[in-house]
Formats: C-alpha cells, sequence, structure tokens
C-alpha cells in the first residue's frame, strides 16, 4: 500500500510541475474533424468577409483558434494565422465575384515537418476550428498597399522555407512556421525588400517574440518523437511569433489600423 | 530500493504519458488528417462537409482586387464591373458577394483510398 501510494504520489508531483500543455495546433488544411456544422462555419467566415469589407480592407492578418483555449500555452491565443487579401474571385461556372481570398503556409497532412504555400477562402480556412473565433489585424493602408506588392511578386515565394517548426525561431534561417512566413511578408513590405538578410536584421531589432513556456524535459521530448517540433534553431531559452506578438509589432510602430475579434453572435 | 523501483516506474509512465500528449496536442491539425484518414477521407472531414454544404461555390482564380504599383500589372485580369472597386483608396467600403467561396478537399481526399 506505501509502494503504492508512493508512486502515485511521485507521478502527481511530476504531472504538476508541468507548465500548461503547449500547442501550435493547426497550421494545416481542415482535412478532418469538424467541430462546427458547416453551415455554422460558412455563415461566420461570410461574417468575418463582410466585416473586413465594411472596415475597407485590401489585406488583414487572420488567426483562428485551432484548439481548445485551455489547451494552449500561455501566450498563444490564436493557432494559425493566415492572410486575407480582398480579390475578384473566378467561380467555376465562369462569374467574377469579390470577397477574400486566404494566403497561407500550411504543413503537410503526411510530412508535418515540410510546409507548402496554399491559397484558401475564408470557408476553408475555418473549417477545423475549435472556437469559433477570429482575430484580425488590419494594416494601415500604405502597409496595406506594400503586402499586396510583396504577394503578388516573386518575393512571397522566395521568403518561403518548407522546413516546419510549430515553435520556429523567428530569428533565425533554419526554420519556419506560418506566422514567421507572414511576419517575414510584413517585414518584407515594410522595408521593400526581398534581403533575408535585411528582414531578419530589422525583426531582431524591433519584433519582440513570444517565449515559449515548455518545460526543458517537455521540449526535448517533442524534438525527439514529435516530427514538427525541433529545438535545433533555438540556441537559447526557445522564442516564436505569434498572432498576438504580430498585433504588438504592428501596433507599436504605428503599422496597425485596427486589431479586433470577430464571434459569431456580437 | 523499493523507492527507486517505484521512482523509475513513476518516471517512465509519466513521460510516456508526457509525449503522447505532446505529440497530440502539438498538431491538432495532424490529428483533424489522422482521423480524416481513419474515416475513409469521406464525409467526417471537415473540408468535404464545408464542400458538400448547398451555401458554397466551388472557386478556382483569384487576382487582388487593386489596381496600384506592382499590383496593377494584374489589372486587365480584373472585370469592368469590378473596376471601380479595384482602383477606390484603401479603407473605402468594399463590396462583398453573397456567395461562399470553397476550393475543395486535397488531391489525396478527393481520390479517395485507392490512390
Amino acid at each position: 500500500m506505501k509502494y503504492i501510494s508512493r508512486f502515485f504520489f511521485i507521478i502527481a508531483i511530476i504531472i504538476f510541475t508541468y507548465p500548461v500543455s503547449f500547442v501550435n495546433a493547426g497550421s494545416s488544411q481542415a482535412t478532418g474533424e469538424i467541430h462546427f456544422k458547416p453551415e455554422e462555419i460558412v455563415g461566420f467566415a461570410k461574417k468575418v468577409e463582410k466585416t473586413l469589407a465594411e472596415k475597407g480592407a485590401r489585406v488583414a492578418i487572420v488567426g483562428r483558434v485551432g484548439r481548445e483555449r485551455n489547451k494552449l500555452p500561455e501566450g498563444v491565443n490564436y493557432t494559425h494565422v493566415g492572410l486575407a487579401v480582398y480579390s475578384q474571385i473566378s467561380s467555376a461556372d465562369g462569374r467574377k465575384l469579390p470577397g477574400y481570398i486566404m494566403y497561407n503556409l500550411y504543413q503537410r497532412a503526411n510530412e508535418p515537418n515540410v510546409s507548402d504555400l496554399i491559397k484558401d477562402f475564408p470557408a476553408d480556412f475555418f473549417a477545423g476550428v475549435e472556437v469559433m473565433e477570429a482575430g484580425i489585424i488590419i494594416p494601415t493602408p500604405k502597409l496595406q498597399k506594400r503586402i499586396l506588392e510583396v504577394l503578388v511578386s516573386q518575393t512571397y515565394k522566395e521568403l518561403h522555407n518548407p522546413n516546419y517548426s510549430v515553435i520556429a525561431n523567428p530569428f533565425t534561417l533554419e526554420l519556419q512556421n506560418c506566422t514567421e512566413h507572414t511576419l517575414d511578408v510584413i517585414t518584407a513590405a515594410i522595408y521593400q525588400t526581398n534581403d533575408l538578410n535585411i528582414i531578419k536584421a530589422n525583426e531582431k531589432a524591433y519584433f519582440d517574440p513570444q517565449r515559449v513556456n515548455i518545460s526543458p524535459i517537455k521540449l526535448m521530448l517533442g524534438s525527439w518523437f514529435v516530427k514538427d517540433v525541433a529545438t535545433s534553431d533555438h540556441p537559447d531559452s526557445p522564442v516564436t511569433s505569434t498572432f498576438t506578438t504580430i498585433g504588438q509589432f504592428l501596433t507599436k510602430y504605428n503599422a496597425a489600423s485596427e486589431l479586433l475579434t470577430i464571434i459569431p453572435r456580437g | 530500493m523499493k523507492f527507486v523501483k517505484s521512482l523509475t516506474i513513476a518516471l517512465l509512465v509519466t513521460l510516456t504519458l508526457s509525449v503522447n500528449s505532446f505529440a497530440g496536442e502539438t498538431h491538432s491539425g495532424r490529428a483533424f488528417v489522422e482521423a480524416g484518414n481513419a474515416s475513409s477521407h469521406a464525409s467526417a472531414s471537415a473540408a468535404h462537409s464545408i464542400a458538400g454544404t448547398a451555401q458554397v461555390t466551388s472557386a478556382a482564380l483569384a487576382v487582388p482586387l487593386f489596381v496600384v504599383g506592382a499590383v496593377g500589372g494584374l489589372s486587365n485580369e480584373i472585370a469592368i464591373d469590378l473596376m471601380d472597386i479595384a482602383t477606390a483608396p484603401v479603407g473605402t467600403p468594399l463590396e462583398i458577394s453573397d456567395e461562399s467561396m470553397t476550393v475543395g478537399p486535397a488531391p489525396n481526399n478527393a481520390l479517395g483510398e485507392d490512390i
């Protein structure tokens, strides 16, 4: 009896000394389980589009929640970030419709440590969310124009590094995730450059990343057993970019017109 | 001795649980993928569910609706009736279609199990 009590006591101590679970959760296309009715997702995606259109946003940074909030680590509120771009969309039956298209960096389904640049629509973007909420950052008109110029140029693709890690260090070139690619596009737009050395130097100088609050043991185990978790690009305490830190960066340097949250009702 | 043994067992159990939870939490997208694969790439997947609703329209091409600077190079692809929107200043309220678009499922899902 004493043996069993000690066993559970030790387990309890170890479990409770772990920090809140780490998660990136969802730089991927929604190819699996759905958590809301399709019509709810389609309706919500349209609400996001209409809100952006009312505000005259040509480009917006959009965050989604691919995991229950209480399972997200400290400081992480959104699990995937994409760029919404007001576009002329050609329907399969040949009509030209105004709406938003999402520019994403998604992990591959069967190779999660590799990513691709993929465009989809808001209904696709929100298809697999676990929390029906969108985080929105609307850049200033000047920055919107410059981001658009990057998106239609080769620079957009040149800034993509397919080697993926959920906790990619935004200050290095080794690995990249969706938020780092978005940050690189924004920084390229601000400085009107495609030179990664200039982009990284300015991010290092002005961007405050999110510290990754995970116990070293858990992180080590993750890097051993989970393909899309790597620590090789973190010489010091791990840091990464998030939707929130991008919002803070743009706000601090007067490059954001508005930050808002969209929920189904309200 | 018993204490060392119990400590070892506890550590092994806990570390195993930790890794499993890490894997499960780290990438819910992967969980989606696995769930999707497990359900024969079909009706349970989010993309299929969305694509299957009567509310969405399949779409293929899109160009930014903005004629300025480098983006202006795309202006010849923009429909004439949307040109006013394309040339309006940033911040001007924009027209939006009531239709929802979707890209449809990924190729592997569209092909199904027999690929």
